[in-house]
């Protein structure tokens, strides 16, 4: 219902091409092995001492023409890709005998990933992976493009597809976030996150947490560059929970300035016809190599020592507000605490085998198995390394890693179901983590780091950082006190305002049976379980894909049954088990009418769009089930 | 004590056809013949005096087991055929079943991502066929056995008009 301007989609996209440098990027393991074994040849042949003379000239000419063959191919696997972003679609073509052509629509973008593993780092170099639901077995990637290019094509893109009307004088920040709009503001607080009902926005309104948020937070406040206005206003949760709900209104000064900051950043960012790649483009493009090579080793300086010369990876760019940075030593003490029970069982293991075994078997067995933990903690700490999350109008935005970087933005609407977990171990520093299904991302492992590592949205973090990721991901959480809810969800060990196991079915999980149990908001279902590791999960009404009860013979006798709400493939588990069988059914029923009804009210496709004015007639309802779209 | 979860209110609740009963019968004899003659070889090789090393009792146990639970199997299917349902609600379909183990799913119509209908030799032979309802979840996945090839036809017709009405995004 909210078609781009008629007239852009007239006009023919030109096709583009991803930089030379690709094939490299992807080859580079192979032109390493075919020089080391070139070398190696070579070498042996001078240690032996045998003639290098012809042998030398034959090598070399070999060589030579493989890798002029190898350029070659390079160059024609770059000739023919290409691709170009239309006002609805973004199409990739490549091949060279074998040629595919993908097509994405931008309306059914999950996420935008900016990807950069070391040696595209190196170059200066970015990937661009879009998750699209409809696209099927995977993601569409555009790879390498320069990092500039990359991040204003993710904005592009982002832009378009939450169906922000540029036509109409307005970013794509100033769109989503509507109510900073002074007219909007009355109608806008319909939105239903006053201060009271972002995630974050509680802690403010009641208790003072925020105030003791660690520090680490606060130092990433005041970094330089950091473009977030209102430097008289501490950098809390005031202004983090105004500004971290698209949805919400910020009413204070702080809110309006930085309303104006944001939206000065935005006009030239989405000025038409994509003028800033052009001019970044015609930067480099005609400067003399000595300067390219200077500024080539400035910004991978730059990129390798923290600050960012892309804006991909810096903090604060203009039109987002930072929420959690995860400190170091805190990532690696929870990492160390995940792998203890591993070791423990390691050190159980070890002392059976000497017991029991010759001293032989006990080596063998020990050592490889210890050296495996190791690769589990540097994946940890690789890719929670300097983690950031930021609000932006168009969703959640993360940032990590240490060789690789991963820049990933999640739009809101785009969330199947969040987790806000405390394994037992991290339960004494109150450390919790929040992993998230996004469609698209679950399933399927990638490269390194697997669906699960790209599914987490906050590696390690206390409550309130957990509490200001679900403010961004969940901006209406329908529950009047959000804060307490997560508060009580997390911490509390008795039954509160959750519906839980009844007391005739304790013997079915006699740990967690006062826990685990469920409650449904206006927005959203929330899921409780767990009782030494605690765990509560976050399914959207306008999410759900169905529900399933189901109720083996044990279960009979205890009178209860399990019950799942279905989402899309992902790391977060959304059953509760363990429900009274009469409670089951009636929470099917009522839980499939909400979610159908919810479904009705949203516009998923173009979540921007309904701040914009042309929502349509269910404008008003969208604005009221506002922000989980 | 013991509560048996109630299915969700529905004006038509609707079986599957009885001649499933006959297909599963059929399906399930074959199925259970192949392992029977499988553990039988031990006890033939043994009673031919081939294998004489090999334990009697576990040369009987074995395919008795096998046989005890084919008959068990044989007695419930009646009864899980009969428990197959399916209803059309008005927002979502609702596909119930089981004896001992009871499962439920519902699914709203404007998730439904596609509706498969599938017919093996025996369903085909008794003109039957199969309906499998798929969303966007792995998980909820609901599928209706049993149904008469035309039943069949006319519910995929009624399941994707209904989702069209209510198609939602993801």
């Amino acid at each position: 219902m909210t078609a781009p301007e008629p007239t852009a989609d007239t006009v023919e996209t030109p096709w583009e091409r991803v930089h030379p440098l690709t094939p490299y990027v992807r080859g580079w393991v192979f032109l390493v092995v075919m020089i080391f074994g070139a070398g190696r040849q070579l070498l042996d042949r001078a240690v032996q001492g045998e003639g290098v003379g012809v042998e030398l000239r034959w090598i070399a000419i070999i060589t030579g023409a493989v890798a002029v063959v190898v350029v070659l191919i390079f160059w024609w696997q770059w000739r023919f890709t290409r691709y170009r972003i239309t006002p609805t679609q973004v199409q990739v073509r490549r091949g060279i005998v074998f040629r595919s052509e993908r097509n994405a629509r931008l309306d059914r973008v999950q996420s935008v990933d900016i990807a950069r593993p070391l040696v595209a780092r190196i170059l200066g170099l970015s990937e661009l992976r879009f998750e699209v639901a409809d696209a099927g077995q995977s993601a569409l990637k555009l790879e390498y493009l320069r990092a500039g290019d990359a991040e204003v094509l993710r904005r592009e893109i982002l832009a378009r597809a939450a169906g922000v009307q540029r036509a109409a004088g307005r970013g794509p920040l100033a769109a989503s976030a509507g109510p900073r709009d002074p007219r909007q503001a009355p109608d806008g607080g319909g939105a239903g996150t006053g201060p009271t009902a972002g995630f974050a926005a509680g802690p403010a309104a009641g208790t003072a947490v925020p105030a003791d948020r660690p520090a680490p937070g606060t130092a990433w406040d005041r970094a330089p560059g950091d473009g977030a206005p209102g430097e008289g206003t501490p950098h809390d949760v005031g202004a983090l929970g105004d500004a971290a709900a698209p949805g919400g209104a910020p009413t204070s000064g702080d809110g309006a300035a930085q309303g104006e900051h944001a939206a000065s950043g935005t006009q030239g960012q989405t000025a038409p016809g994509a003028t800033a790649p052009e001019a970044l483009r015609a930067d480099t493009g005609r400067q003399r190599l000595p300067e390219r090579g200077r500024e080539w080793a400035e910004r991978m300086a730059a990129d390798f020592s923290g600050t960012d010369p892309y804006g991909t990876m810096a903090g604060g760019t203009e039109d987002e507000t930072p929420l959690v940075a995860v400190p170091t030593g805190r990532l690696i003490g929870s990492v160390i605490l995940r792998v203890i029970p591993w070791l423990l069982a390691g050190v159980l293991g070890i002392i059976a085998l000497i017991i029991w075994a010759p001293p032989g078997v006990f080596l063998s067995a020990a050592v490889p198995w210890l050296a495996g933990l190791l690769p589990f903690v540097w994946r940890g700490i690789n890719a929670g390394y300097g983690f950031r999350a930021a609000t932006s109008p168009d969703g959640l935005r993360v940032r990590h890693g240490l060789t690789e970087t991963q820049h990933r933005t999640v739009p809101p609407g785009r969330v199947q179901a969040i987790s806000v977990h405390a394994p037992l171990l991290w339960r004494p520093f109150g450390w919790v983590y929040v992993q998230a299904n996004v469609a698209g991302y679950g399933g399927r492992e990638d490269r390194q780091d697997g669906a699960n590592s790209r599914s987490v949205l906050l590696p390690v973090g206390t409550l309130e950082d957990a509490a200001q990721v679900l403010t961004a991901l969940l901006p209406d959480p329908g529950v009047a006190d959000p804060w307490e809810l997560v508060q009580h969800g997390m911490l509390a060990k008795d039954a509160g305002r959750f519906t839980t196991t009844p007391r005739r079915a304790w013997w079915l999980s006699p740990l967690a049976w006062r826990r685990q149990g469920f409650l449904a908001t206006t927005t959203a279902l929330v899921l409780r379980t767990g009782r030494l590791g605690r765990r509560l999960v976050f399914v959207p009404h306008a999410r759900t894909q169905g529900l399933l009860a189901s109720q083996g013979w044990l279960a009979r006798l205890g009178g209860v049954a399990d019950v799942a709400v279905a989402t899309t493939a992902g790391p977060v588990g959304t059953g509760i088990p363990h429900v009274a069988a009469e409670v089951a059914g009636e929470l099917v029923a009522s839980q499939v009418a909400r979610a159908a009804q919810a479904a009705r009210v949203e516009d998923t496709n173009h979540w921007g769009a309904r701040w914009d004015g042309g929502a349509g007639p269910e404008a008003g309802d969208a604005r009221r089930h506002g922000g989980d779209a | 004590m013991s509560k048996v979860l109630a299915d969700p209110p529905a004006q038509n609740w609707q079986r599957v056809s009885p001649k499933l009963t006959v297909v599963e019968e059929l399906s399930g004899g074959i199925a259970f013949l192949i392992i029977l003659l499988a553990t039988a070889v031990p006890l033939v090789l043994h009673a031919a005096d081939v294998w004489p090393g090999y334990p009697a009792w576990l040369a009987w146990s074995v395919p008795a087991v096998v046989l005890v639970i084919a008959v068990i199997s044989a007695i419930m299917v009646p009864f899980r055929v009969r428990s197959r349902r399916y209803a059309l609600r008005d927002d979502d379909i609702a596909v119930a079943r089981g004896v001992i183990f009871h499962r439920l799913e519902v699914i709203p119509y404007g998730r439904i991502q596609y509706v498969d209908v599938k017919e093996g030799p025996l369903l085909r032979g008794f003109g039957l066929c199969e309906l499998q309802v798929h969303t966007a979840s792995p998980d909820a996945h609901p599928e209706i056995k049993g149904l008469t090839a035309r039943d069949g036809a006319v519910l995929r017709e009624e399941l994707s008009r209904r989702g069209e009405e209510r198609l939602a995004g993801l």
